[in-house]
């Protein structure tokens, strides 16, 4: 009788997961979107051509399969069978990247769905004017909007209450320069130190352990976590007045730790005229993760070949791009990402993948132009370098038609190894 | 055997982990000056630098269902402005708890909208009202503000 029973059980579970028709709640990736519409079409071959919207670009027919030559371009679908995690499903709109479901009106589908996406992937707030819901996910981007039949408001949904579930698929990336994020630890105390800038009409290079800046920042605000590797961090700021601007000018500074949002420590402020003025300080930079960055690098100092070297890597790395090798990007960018994003805390998804997708996207480049004649800062007793090209506008350009990306990077090279390699 | 087939069977049913959506109703006639608000309205998420909250699932005032809440300082004191759905019997709910919970109030009733205030060591609450035929028709302004 026992075993009776659990075979019952087993039985049931599995009549209950065959989920005999089709299931939208599976669909995790563009593939899987066409592949469940093919089955679709190939089930319902004396429907098929009705569920074609009259709007579709360059469609050719393929094995008795009307498709673009991107794939199946948009598909409007109303079969019986079609549901999501077994919330009835009225209607489908299927494209290369994205489906678009509309519950049916009936047995409180629309609260049903809205709860079940909600299971999945957490509350997140409503936008008032349409009562829509977002999530911003790394493989998906949801958006559901609930719509009002019977219902009074989103605490009283009424039974005929639907909703329409948009989901776009991102691709799906393998490489780790694109996962980043999941290799990020965050930590009790995070400080963040940021030196901040008090000061009009005045201009001023900053140096950080003895690197000059070379980023641009907004608001007179730097943040310093990527220059730091150590406890005991060196900040030195040589200003002067604006050369056209003849009233006084006064500069001052603090470093602080935005974390907390209290001051590390206070740089006087004093008075600037046409000849430059140096302030420069030291303060306790503990953080609970200090990357390697150049603290391991040769002193470059002596290399007699640095500027081919340095061109090496910029060509090098200009292949890469426009050849899309991709393996050749994650070996030259996965260190900087990694320790950038660690020294930052950041776990979102969205740095890592933006960072890759923009990478992706430079492959249309027609070219990419490297800087022959320039001159190479050091700092760091040599081991760190940052060239200023002279020919040209950036160490490297890519260039697209009345489009200029230009790049450049700090480098350092690895003791043991014979090349450079980007790091900041 | 008998756990893998209870297991397999419970997932079949309910294969993902519901939101406890009653845990998370906040009743904002609770919150006070002293009220730590990030434990306060914490599983909420919320819409900009304030708390501002537009799903009426999680939101109620003395059991009245509202619309939307947002809780910020003006003027150094701790503020929360409701807004109610535009029913009659809400209305009457909400002016009934009022008076219950603290006298009755200061009136204004210039016929064509009316105001209820009242004042407390703890507290000053202003709700006005738009009429039609003298009747509630909307509500126009719902304010809290909260003394230390």
């Amino acid at each position: 009788m026992k075993n009776f029973i659990i075979v019952l059980i087993l039985l049931m579970s599995t009549a209950i997961n065959s989920q005999t028709n089709y299931n939208f709640s599976e669909i995790k990736s563009s593939p899987d979107l066409q592949k469940l519409l093919l089955k679709i079409m190939d089930e319902h071959k004396e429907t098929r051509s009705s569920m074609l919207l009259e709007f579709i670009e360059d469609a050719k027919v393929v094995d008795d399969i009307v498709t673009s030559s991107r794939g199946i371009y948009s598909s409007k679908i109303y079969v019986k069978g079609m549901h999501y995690a077994g919330i009835p499903i009225a209607e489908a709109i299927f494209s290369n990247n994205s489906i678009k479901l509309t519950t049916d009106t009936l047995n409180y589908s629309g609260k049903k769905l809205l709860e079940k996406i909600e299971s999945e992937n957490g509350l997140t707030p409503v936008y008032y004017n349409d009562r829509s819901y977002d999530w911003e996910k790394e493989t998906e981007t949801i958006n559901l909007r609930v719509k009002f039949v019977n219902g009074e408001n989103l605490a009283l949904l009424g039974d005929k209450d639907f909703a329409v579930l948009k989901i776009d698929f991102k691709p799906i990336y393998k490489i780790p320069l694109a996962k980043i994020h999941h290799k990020i630890k965050k930590f009790k105390k995070q400080p963040d130190y940021v030196l901040s800038s008090s000061t009009e009409h005045s201009i001023y290079d900053v140096f950080i352990n003895g690197i000059k800046i070379e980023e641009n920042y907004t608001y007179d605000r730097l943040h310093l976590n990527k220059y730091i590797t150590s406890n005991v961090t060196s900040v030195k700021i040589i200003a002067k007045r604006e050369p056209d601007y003849n009233e006084k000018v006064y500069y001052s500074a603090a470093i602080l730790d935005q974390s907390i949002n209290e001051d590390v420590k206070i740089i006087e402020g004093r008075f600037l005229g046409d000849k430059t003025v140096v302030f420069e300080t030291s303060f306790n930079s503990e953080l609970p993760y200090y990357p390697e960055a150049w603290t391991n690098g040769s002193d470059l100092r002596k290399e007699k070949k640095l500027k081919e070297k340095v061109i090496t890597l910029y060509n090098k790395l200009g292949k890469a791009i426009l050849e899309n090798d991709e393996q050749m990007l994650n070996s030259m960018l996965y260190q900087r990402q990694f320790e950038v994003q660690q020294v930052n805390y950041d776990t979102t998804f969205l740095t890592a993948r933006i960072l890759w997708g923009n990478l992706i996207e430079r492959s249309v480049y027609v070219n990419h132009t490297v800087s022959k004649d320039f001159e190479i800062d050091f700092s760091t007793n040599g081991k760190l370098i940052y060239c200023h090209p002279k020919d040209t506008k950036e160490m490297i350009i890519f260039e697209e038609e009345n489009y200029d990306d230009p790049f450049n990077f700090y480098l350092y090279e690895p003791k043991g190894s014979n090349e450079l390699k980007i790091i900041r | 055997m008998k756990k893998l087939a209870l297991t397999l069977f419970l997932t079949s049913v309910v294969g993902y982990t519901q939101v406890d959506y009653d845990a998370l109703v906040k009743n904002l006639e609770e919150i006070t000056a002293k009220t730590d608000l990030p434990q306060f309205f914490e599983g909420l998420p919320y819409s900009g630098t304030n708390y501002t909250f537009y799903d009426d699932r999680f939101l109620r005032f003395y059991d009245v269902i509202i619309d939307e809440a947002q809780i910020a300082y003006f003027v150094d004191e701790l503020a929360i402005m409701i807004t109610p759905f535009n029913k009659v019997e809400d209305f009457n709910n909400i002016r009934s708890k009022l008076i219950e919970t603290y006298g009755a109030p200061e009136l204004n009733d210039r016929g064509y909208s009316c105001d209820y205030r009242w004042d407390t060591n703890e507290r000053s609450i202003v709700l006005s009202i738009n009429k039609i035929d003298g009747e509630f028709n909307t509500f126009e302004w719902f304010f809290i503000t909260l003394h230390e």
